[in-house]
C-alpha cells in the first residue's frame, strides 16, 4: 500500500526513459562563429523501466554537459565582439536541462543544436505517435513561455516519426 | 555511521536535523536563512560535513498544492494514476500550475467500506523540483526523497505508537494539526484555527469546548464515514510545556488514551533546537530515512 510520497521520481514520471551512454559536444567554435553546435548521442532503452538510480546517472551527465558548456562560453568571451551575455547562458542551460528531463516516454532525442547566441533552439528526434510531440511542445511552451514553439517538421520514416523541434526568442 | 538528514525548506527559512542511528538520536539542530546560499557556505565547515554522508529527505513547507484528499482514479499503475490526477488536476485539485509535479498516497482499502478510492495528493511546480534536485546535487547532498510537511510531522507520534487507529494532535502556530492513522497509514488531515489566550495562561473554557466538539466530530467521521473503527488513542505533540498544560486540561474531556509525545531522548544535547514547527518537520523528514 502506498502511503508516503515522494515527489523526485514525479519528476520522471513523464520522461522517457533514456540512457546517456555517449555524449559528444562538437563545437563549431572558430574565430569566425559565434555559434555552437552541441550533439547529444544517447541510446535508448525504452523497454527498461528507470528508476531513481537512473535520474542520478542522468544529471551526473548532464552537469558534466553543462560544464564543457561553459568552458565553450569562455572561449567565446574570449573572441572580441562576442556579445554572449551570462543571463543568456543561464537561461540556456536550463532549457536544456528541462526539455531533456521532462520529454514525454516515445519521445526518443537525438541532437540538440543552440543557435547564435542562444537565441534559438533546435531538438530533433523521433517520437511513437505524433500526440506525444504535441504534450512536449505544450509543456515546453507552458515552461518557457517567453520563447516561441515550432515544430518545424515531421515526418513518418518507416515505423517511426521523425521530428524537428524549434524554439526562438519572441520578438 | 548511518546518517539521515532532514531538511524544511519554505520561503524564508531552512531548518536541518541530522540523526545518527548508531547514537539512536540527532547530533543537530540547525537553522539558516533560505536555500541554498547558506546552505552552500555552512557545508564548507566541519560541523556540516556529516551532511554529504546522510541521506537527506526535503519537506516543503509550502508545497504548490498542499496535501489534499481526493478520489484516486483507476489506472493501471502509478505513474499513470499521477498522470489522470494531473490531466484531471483543474477539476480535483483546481490546479492552475499545468507543469506540476505530483505524488500520491492510498487510503487502506477497507475505508469508505470499500467502496471509495481515496488517498491523498501533493503537487509542486516541476521547475522547483529541478532546482532543488540540481541545487543539492550540486552541494553533495545525497536527496533522496522531497515530501510535504504533514507526513514529516506524523512520523513523530508514529515512531512512539503502535495500536490500530490512532491520532496525533500537533501545535504549530496559531493553529492546530490533527492527523487520524490508521495500521499507520494517514487517512485524516484536519487543520484546526486554535490560539491560547496566551501561552502562560490557560485557554477558557468555551475555547476548549469548542475544540473538543472539533475533535469529536473529526474522530465521528474517521469511525463512521470512513468506517475506520475507532479512535483508541490520541498523541499530543507541542512545542511549549505551558501550552502542553492546556492540552492535558482539554483532554480530560476525550475519551481516548491520551498521551503526550516525549521527543527529549532523541533530540540533540547540544546545542538545545528551539522546537517549533520547522524543526519538529525537519526532524519527521530525517526519521524517514531511518524507517525506510
Amino acid at each position: 500500500m502506498k502511503h508516503d510520497v515522494n515527489l523526485l521520481p514525479s519528476l520522471r514520471a513523464l520522461a522517457v526513459p533514456f540512457n546517456l551512454t555517449q555524449l559528444s559536444i562538437l563545437a563549431a567554435a572558430s574565430l569566425g562563429m559565434a555559434a555552437f553546435l552541441v550533439l547529444l548521442g544517447w541510446q535508448t532503452q525504452q523497454q527498461q523501466q528507470h528508476n531513481w538510480q537512473q535520474l542520478q546517472q542522468d544529471v551526473h551527465q548532464l552537469q558534466q554537459l553543462q560544464q564543457r558548456l561553459l568552458s565553450q562560453q569562455g572561449q567565446y568571451r574570449s573572441h572580441p565582439g562576442h556579445p554572449s551575455q551570462a543571463d543568456d547562458f543561464a537561461a540556456a542551460t536550463q532549457l536544456l536541462t528541462h526539455s531533456l528531463l521532462a520529454h514525454p516516454s516515445g519521445v526518443r532525442i537525438s541532437q540538440i543544436d543552440t543557435g547564435q547566441h542562444f537565441q534559438q533552439w533546435h531538438w530533433q528526434g523521433q517520437v511513437e505517435r505524433s500526440e506525444q510531440l504535441w504534450q512536449w511542445q505544450q509543456q515546453l511552451s507552458a515552461h518557457q513561455p517567453r520563447l516561441h514553439w515550432l515544430v518545424a517538421d515531421l515526418q513518418r520514416q518507416g515505423d517511426s516519426l521523425h521530428f524537428q523541434l524549434q524554439a526562438e526568442m519572441k520578438p | 555511521m548511518s546518517l539521515h538528514a532532514g531538511l524544511c525548506l519554505n520561503d524564508q527559512l531552512l531548518s536541518i536535523s541530522l540523526y545518527d542511528d548508531q547514537a539512536a538520536r540527532f547530533v543537530f539542530h540547525e537553522r539558516m536563512a533560505a536555500w541554498p546560499g547558506h546552505l552552500a557556505a555552512a557545508l564548507k565547515q566541519p560541523k556540516y560535513r556529516a551532511l554529504r554522508q546522510a541521506t537527506c529527505t526535503l519537506t516543503l513547507a509550502n508545497a504548490s498544492c498542499p496535501l489534499t484528499l481526493i478520489d484516486i482514479p483507476q489506472a493501471e499503475d502509478d505513474e499513470q494514476t499521477r498522470n489522470l490526477i494531473l490531466f484531471h488536476g483543474q477539476e480535483l485539485l483546481q490546479l492552475t500550475d499545468k507543469d506540476l509535479s505530483l505524488d500520491f498516497t492510498r487510503l487502506p482499502d477497507k475505508a469508505w467500506r470499500g467502496q471509495r478510492q481515496q488517498g491523498f495528493v501533493v503537487a509542486e511546480q516541476r521547475l522547483r523540483l529541478e532546482q532543488l534536485w540540481f541545487d543539492s546535487h550540486g552541494m553533495g547532498l545525497n536527496l533522496q526523497q522531497i515530501e510535504c510537511v504533514e507526513l514529516s510531522l506524523g512520523r513523530l507520534g508514529l515512531s512512539q505508537q503502535n495500536s490500530q487507529q490512532q491520532a496525533l494532535l500537533i501545535e504549530l502556530k496559531n493553529r492546530l494539526l490533527l492527523l487520524l492513522y490508521y495500521q499507520q497509514q494517514l487517512c485524516l488531515v484536519r487543520h484546526i484555527d486554535f490560539q491560547f489566550a496566551g501561552q502562560k495562561s490557560l485557554a477558557n473554557q468555551f475555547q476548549l469546548d469548542n475544540l473538543t466538539l472539533q475533535l469529536q466530530r473529526s474522530f465521528d467521521f474517521y469511525e463512521h464515514h470512513m468506517a475506520l473503527g475507532q479512535i483508541s488513542h490520541l498523541a499530543l505533540l507541542t512545542t511549549e510545556p505551558f501550552s502542553e498544560r492546556n492540552l492535558e486540561h482539554l483532554m480530560a474531556e476525550l475519551p481516548q488514551r491520551t498521551q503526550t509525545i516525549n521527543l527529549d531522548p532523541i533530540l540533540s544535547p547540544d546545542p538545545e533546537p528551539v522546537l517549533d514547527q520547522f524543526t519538529l518537520a525537519s526532524m519527521g523528514a530525517a526519521l524517514r530515512g531511518v524507517s525506510t
